[in-house]
């Protein structure tokens, strides 16, 4: 119940707030110049191509305020001594940008129904595609409440989430380097978009799954033991 | 407890339980590694393994057959991840099928020491430098074919394997012979009306190709398992027949590929098996590819030769047909059953030639009629199967996965992907390898969208994406904050 107490407020604020308008038309008209003309096929693979890649733009934006406000207010106190448990708020937080990212996906189906029209889409191919960037993007906000946790400075806290998804996408070409020593084969596992594949593909597979959530719940604990430790 | 020592104590306790916790994470994402689980769920299943491979590799396993792949492309290219996947998913049905991937940038000498110039795979089976050692060698264009039509690549890995690993572990001394000196098709000829599709089919599928010519009253050899007779031209005469006979007795497996009335000599071949062939062709509207109904589009019984094919939504294409009649009562131990039947709305028309002109006159009676029969001898000897069209397995309506195509192939409108599964389906059946059926192709999900969205449509929807419904939700942002302002 605290969590849903938490997560009304935070979309609310962040839905009365014009960043947030800002950044989904922005983000909008780059994903619209970047497919729509060019776009020949039914399976939205090149949509959700565009997507992951301005992601990486546009949740450092959405999360940088979630903690960093707090603590440059003075609120987090308030936060931190309320009867509300750390890991209800930082929830609370994380799913109202979910929230956010949501409703950003359904202003882009408006490229499935071009698909729909125009061509004959598989639409379990294009469910488990949205599938794989919903958790895609549940991992980026989970490490943008961490780095948001990190600092007061909210420019500070987009730029350590940027860097920091960055190093997800980038942790790929390390693989290339290591390749010949077992370091190589972990740095393939923890690329990101190497999980997100086989979504895009129509494939389910358990062990991504475990990767998504794993990542997920990895940051948000780092984020209840950072927010803990200005208790101590 | 003093404050450093308590949150000492407190940091100690955080990072414990957050290295815990990751170990937690990692470990069971091993498992999930170590004990895949994967669910496919696109329409036409494109990333589950066909029954066929799956049954492949369970013989593996039964009769302890050890084969190898070795992959030959660059580290986590999308190639690489394709055959990486595939490989993984067999080696996982089999412990006999194990496999290797190696990089030709970062290990050319095994590249060279293999004998490899381009990207591909090597699919081997018994001990290098013995008898049984046999390999081969798979190019990339094996794996992965291109449509100029559309310029998309498509996978075709599995077939490719598949079709390798019978090649090098199974199929030791299978021979297909087609048989000559009555005017049949060529196997060397690409014009239309040749076999060199279906020939390059058959050896891909490790069977040996042969020519057979019985007209001068020499047997059909001894190590040729199946026969191939594709629209004979001239009288099948009783040497012939008997030649065939003969070899349809000591258990040989025989196609017969026939236009209407056939030709002299036929109607006694056939009727020796309970069938007979009509002298008419068969129109059928309700299932044509063309409105005329020339271009009949059967639809297919169960058998096992038809067991990968739709039963009503198949791609066959037999052009001007001729229906093969089963004998209400078949000859004592023969075994016959129908494989290809029309509409109940198909009529038999007859051939009639004006001398100027010839003119298709066609009976009242519409009925479902058969067009494609096979006969077994039910152990006592071998099989027969019939098609009640000569045109059926030859270049024109052939289109196979394993041949690479030109522009010139695929521009052709009656290739069918059915047609050619048909025929390597009806061969692995004759020579009692039913077992080993074709992998038929997996239909391609076309994701192409329609011509109707042409460039007009496209500027007004990149107009509406790129700037109205952006500029829409920035005037709901401002209404949002004008709203707050004033409150």
């Amino acid at each position: 119940m605290k969590t849903l107490a938490i997560y009304k407020k935070e979309v609310l604020s962040l839905f009365v707030s014009p960043i947030a308008y800002v950044s989904m038309a922005l983000f909008l008209f780059l994903l619209s110049y970047l497919v729509t003309y060019d776009m020949n096929t039914s399976d939205l693979r090149d949509v959700f191509s565009a997507m992951s890649i301005l992601m990486i733009f546009f949740i450092p934006m959405a999360t940088m305020r979630t903690m960093s406000e707090e603590m440059s207010r003075g609120t987090h106190e308030l936060l931190l001594t309320s009867p509300a448990s750390l890991a209800s708020i930082v929830a609370g937080k994380f799913l109202a940008v979910m929230t956010l990212v949501i409703a950003l996906f359904l202003c882009t189906g408006q490229y499935a129904v071009i698909a729909a029209m125009y061509g004959k889409p598989d639409w379990m191919l294009i469910s488990t595609g949205y599938l794989g960037m919903l958790l895609l993007c549940a991992q980026f906000v989970a490490i943008g409440v961490f780095a948001s946790s990190l600092t007061s400075n909210q420019f500070i806290a987009a730029v350590i989430t940027f860097v920091a998804l960055l190093f997800f996408i980038a942790v790929d070409v390390l693989s290339y380097i290591f390749e010949t020593v077992s370091l190589g084969s972990v740095f393939e596992h923890l690329a990101v978009f190497t999980h997100f594949q086989d979504f895009d593909r129509g494939l389910l597979d358990l062990s991504h799954f475990i990767y998504y959530f794993g990542m997920i719940i990895l940051f948000l604990f780092l984020t209840v033991r950072n927010l803990e430790t200005r208790r101590w | 407890m003093d404050g450093t020592t308590r949150k000492i104590k407190m940091g100690l306790n955080a990072t414990v339980l957050t290295v815990a916790f990751g170990g937690i994470l990692v470990l069971a994402y091993i498992i999930s590694l170590r004990y895949p689980q994967q669910y496919d769920v696109t329409k036409t299943k494109t990333n589950t393994m066909a029954r066929e491979t799956r049954d492949l590799m369970k013989t593996l396993t039964k009769k302890k057959i050890p084969v190898t792949a070795t992959a030959f492309f660059p580290a986590r290219s999308s190639e690489e991840r394709r055959i990486k996947d595939l490989l993984a998913q067999l080696n996982r049905q089999s412990d006999f099928f194990q496999y290797e991937i190696v990089d030709p940038l970062t290990r050319p000498g095994v590249f060279r020491q293999m004998g490899m110039s381009d990207y591909g795979v090597i699919v081997a089976a018994g001990s290098p430098g013995s008898p049984e050692f046999r390999r081969k060698i798979l190019a990339k264009s094996d794996l992965f074919r291109y449509d100029p039509e559309t310029g998309e690549e498509s996978f075709t890995g599995e077939q490719g394997i598949l079709n390798a690993v019978i090649a090098v572990a199974l199929k030791r001394d299978s021979m297909v012979c087609f048989i000559e000196g009555q005017g049949e098709f060529s196997i060397t000829s690409t014009k239309p009306d040749g076999l060199s599709k279906l020939a390059d089919a058959l050896e891909a599928e490790a069977y040996a190709i042969n020519v057979a010519r019985i007209s001068d009253g020499k047997p059909i050899p001894q190590d040729c398992k199946v026969a191939i007779m594709a629209g004979p031209q001239a009288a099948i005469t009783s040497g012939a027949r008997d030649t065939l006979n003969a070899f349809v007795a000591r258990g040989g497996g025989l196609l017969l590929l026939l236009h209407s009335g056939g030709v002299p000599g036929t109607a006694d071949l056939l009727s020796q098996w309970g069938l007979s062939l009509s002298e008419k062709v068969v129109i059928d509207k309700s299932r044509s590819a063309d409105p005329d109904g020339f271009l009949v589009r059967p639809a297919v019984l169960p058998h096992p030769v038809t067991e990968t094919l739709s039963p009503d939504d198949n791609s066959l294409k037999l052009l001007y047909p001729a229906p093969v009649t089963i004998a209400g009562k078949p000859p004592q131990g023969i075994k016959t059953a129908p494989l290809m039947a029309t509409s109940d709305q198909a009529s038999e028309c007859a051939v009639v030639d004006y001398g100027a002109y010839q003119q298709l006159e066609c009976d009242e009676n519409k009925s479902k009629r058969t067009l494609a029969a096979a006969v077994d001898a039910a152990g006592k000897s071998g099989r027969i199967l019939a098609v009640g069209n000569s045109l059926f397995a030859t270049n024109d309506f052939l289109r196979t996965a394993v041949v690479i195509e030109d522009n010139v192939e695929t521009a052709r409108v009656n290739a069918s992907e059915d047609n050619a599964a048909f025929v390597l389906n009806s061969v692995n059946w004759l020579a009692g390898e039913e077992d080993i059926i074709a992998l038929r192709p997996k239909p391609a999900q076309n994701t192409e969208l329609s011509d109707a969205y042409d460039y007009t449509r496209r500027m007004t929807v990149f107009k509406l994406f790129t700037f109205v419904i952006p500029l829409g939700i920035l005037v709901i942002g401002g209404l949002v904050w004008r709203w707050r302002q004033s409150l």
